[in-house]
């Protein structure tokens, strides 16, 4: 704790080692977050540089009243969903009526790795991949995902319903996943 | 495929699959960040290093000024004292000329001998009256000695010069003063000299007095001249010389600079200065503008609920040459809030009589402004993403054609180019060392260019091409007013606040906009005058 510490010390003095270093423990945890969000690497790429600037030119209101990591992650995410906020279209593909009756189909995921899940989550349409990322991977609720990106708590839950229902499909259609 | 897990929730299966999953990026994203933090590194530096450049320059123009005035005054005082002494050894000359053998053997001595050698003639030539012009400055010692109580200084008048180069070559000397040391060592000489006669003169330190000169000296009252530090200037009195109050050196050059202050008439004066400044491009909506009407955000309203939901390209703007799609002007970015600009520049002019000056000069202006838009652009080509507003639109229009919005308004620097050439009168006030300034005036400004930037984004300039909104050069109306501090005879700082405001417009005809640029600058200068 102390060396991380003393590390985002040196950072905020503008010490390229020491953000490289802390570059070098994180960027891979980080890179798995953009490519959640993305549709692809090399768009993951772009928001894990965009994101990275932004760690290093405000490290200063690092306050450390949480781990880092997930300071530099929320960073990582707020990048992403700037990214691609104009790309994302956040309406209504269900009625709220129909998010019950998707709930207990779901297939079991255990079995697959990460790498399987990512392809799944970059073959869903831009708007589930986000609200599904941030509802069933964050933890955020639907209502405060509908605050962060100004949309109905209603559209966050039809979206991630579909997104459950997409990723069914995708599983139980074809037996196994693409990689993508 | 098996049905999720009772045990764990959907969401903790989701969660535990990327728990600790990691994906190394490629090295280039870390070149990348290493590259985009030394260029933001590099704009802070740069920034304070020009600011320090601009401060360093000015220092060395001072200091470079005050070497050459010293300098130039340093060689004036030696070409005078060289000038004495011609003068003196000329005296000299023709003294040894008049002289009898017994006075020729002290030509050898250093040139301020003149002085004893033209007293031991001036008695002979009391003792032998003849006419002799040589004698103006034992005519001093004398008309002394013969009871005029008039000061030295005073008699001084009628020989000036001579009286000057004297004590100026003595304090090249360093032998500064007169102190009479010997002034009782009179002897009488009975074959030459008599009460009546008696002179004054004075001898330096160590100068030797060979014995027929002591002999003819003797019939005076000596004073031999002390050393002293040099820069002393009031003359202890020498307790020989009874009427005289007190001696004092008036320096030569106080009457030469009188003189030149009587004649100055015109004066040149070159300087450099440095302005904070506050520029406003006081851009105003042009709806009726020309070709670059085309290029229109499509739609009345740009919000989210707008766009197109199973489109993954989203276009809310594009080249739009269709009558069917609605055009409005892009708009984003005329409202520019000023921020803290610097400008510098050259000046020089000219001094008419004793109130008027013309002045005029070469400024460099990087003005600053901040503005902020809702959208960006996308190089199609390169890739990169630009901030848009209404300057670079229609640049843009030629080569973008990806406009999307962003969803919170994201800020653009603005900053704006110009060498200014002004061209101003001024009426001058003077109160002792300062002057009060009053100049109004016109300048030229050429456009540089105009860069836009973002910490988000890529950024993009507009230069003087025919892609440019821009006209290559607009002309404003000036009005500044200030003061002088004059510094030493030839350099003066000056604080001159200056106002300047636009007469022609500095956006083009095709633009969908109005420019009519005014800034406010607080002139800090740096003045030489020739003289």
């Amino acid at each position: 704790m102390q060396n991380e510490q003393a590390l985002v010390a040196r950072c905020i003095k503008g010490e390229r080692l020491a953000q490289h270093e802390l570059y070098e423990q994180y960027a891979s945890q980080m890179m798995v977050v953009c490519t959640r969000y993305c549709k692809s690497r090399e768009d993951a790429e772009d928001v894990l540089q965009e994101a990275f600037v932004k760690i290093f030119n405000s490290l200063e209101k690092f306050r450390g009243e949480s781990a880092i990591k997930y300071w530099i992650k929320r960073i990582v995410i707020n990048t992403a969903l700037n990214h691609h906020r104009k790309k994302v279209y956040l309406y209504p593909h269900l009625d709220i009526e129909e998010v019950h009756h998707i709930g207990n189909e779901d297939v079991e995921i255990a079995n697959y790795n990460y790498r399987d899940l990512l392809a799944i989550l970059q073959s869903l349409p831009q708007g589930c991949q986000v609200i599904f990322n941030l509802y069933a991977i964050e933890g955020y609720k639907h209502k405060e995902i509908a605050n962060m990106l100004s949309i109905s708590e209603g559209t966050s839950k039809s979206q991630y319903a579909r997104a459950r229902s997409l990723i069914r499909d995708l599983i139980t259609e074809t037996g196994e996943v693409k990689h993508g | 495929m098996a049905k999720a897990s009772e045990n764990k929730s959907y969401e903790e299966q989701w969660q535990k699959a990327f728990e600790s999953a990691e994906m190394p990026p490629s090295p280039n994203v870390w070149k990348n960040i290493d590259q985009q933090l030394a260029a933001q590194e590099g704009g802070k530096y740069k920034r304070g290093f020009f600011f320090y450049r601009a401060a360093a320059a000015v220092l060395l123009l001072c200091i470079a000024g005050l070497g050459w005035y010293t300098l130039t005054r340093s060689k004036n005082s030696d070409s005078i004292a060289e000038q004495q002494e011609t003068e003196i050894k000329q005296l000299d000359q023709s003294a040894v000329e008049r002289r009898s053998p017994l006075t020729a053997q002290s030509s050898g001595k250093n040139t301020l001998s003149a002085e004893q050698s033209e007293v031991t003639i001036a008695n002979e030539d009391n003792q032998l009256p003849a006419a002799n012009s040589s004698n103006e400055r034992l005519t001093t010692d004398n008309s002394i000695t013969n009871g005029d109580q008039s000061s030295l200084a005073t008699s001084e008048s009628e020989n000036n010069s001579q009286f000057r180069m004297k004590q100026e070559t003595v304090a090249g000397s360093n032998i500064a003063v007169v102190d009479a040391d010997k002034e009782n060592e009179a002897v009488s000489v009975s074959n030459i000299a008599t009460e009546q006669l008696t002179a004054k003169t004075l001898i330096f330190p160590n100068e030797e007095v060979s014995p027929r000169e002591e002999e003819l000296l003797s019939n005076h009252q000596v004073g031999r001249l002390s050393a002293l530090p040099p820069g002393g200037l009031a003359l202890s009195k020498p307790t020989w010389v009874d009427g005289i109050e007190e001696l004092f050196l008036v320096p030569q050059e106080r009457n030469e600079f009188a003189r030149k202050s009587e004649k100055r008439v015109t004066q040149f004066f070159a300087g450099l200065a440095m302005a904070p400044s506050f520029f406003d491009p006081n851009f105003q909506s042009q709806p009726s503008g020309g070709a670059f009407s085309d290029f229109a955000l499509a739609g009345e309203s740009l919000s989210p609920s707008n766009f197109d939901t199973q489109s993954d390209n989203l276009f809310v703007a594009r080249m739009s040459n269709s009558s069917a799609a609605p055009s409005s002007a892009v708009e984003e970015g005329l409202q520019n809030q000023s921020s803290l600009s610097f400008s510098y520049g050259l000046n020089f002019g000219l001094e008419l009589g004793e109130h008027w000056s013309i002045e005029s000069g070469l400024d460099f202006q990087n003005f600053q402004t901040t503005t902020e838009t809702r959208y960006t652009v996308v190089d199609l080509q390169s890739g990169k993403r630009y901030p848009l507003v209404a300057t670079n639109a229609q640049a843009n229009a030629a080569t973008y054609s990806n406009t999307t919005p962003i969803g919170n308004p994201s800020e653009v620097d603005n900053q704006f180019q110009f060498i200014s050439v002004p061209l101003l009168i001024g009426y001058n006030v003077r109160f002792s060392k300062f002057t009060i300034l009053v100049s109004p005036g016109i300048a030229t400004n050429l456009f540089l260019g105009n860069r836009i930037s973002s910490d988000q984004y890529a950024s993009s300039t507009i230069s003087r091409d025919g892609n440019s909104p821009f006209n290559t050069r607009y002309f404003s109306g000036m009005i500044s007013g200030g003061v002088f501090y004059q510094l030493m005879r030839n350099y003066s700082l000056s604080f001159t606040p200056s106002y300047q405001f636009a007469l022609t417009n500095l956006a083009s005809n095709s633009a969908t906009f109005s420019s009519q640029p005014q800034s406010f600058g607080l002139r800090l200068g740096f003045r030489y005058n020739f003289q």
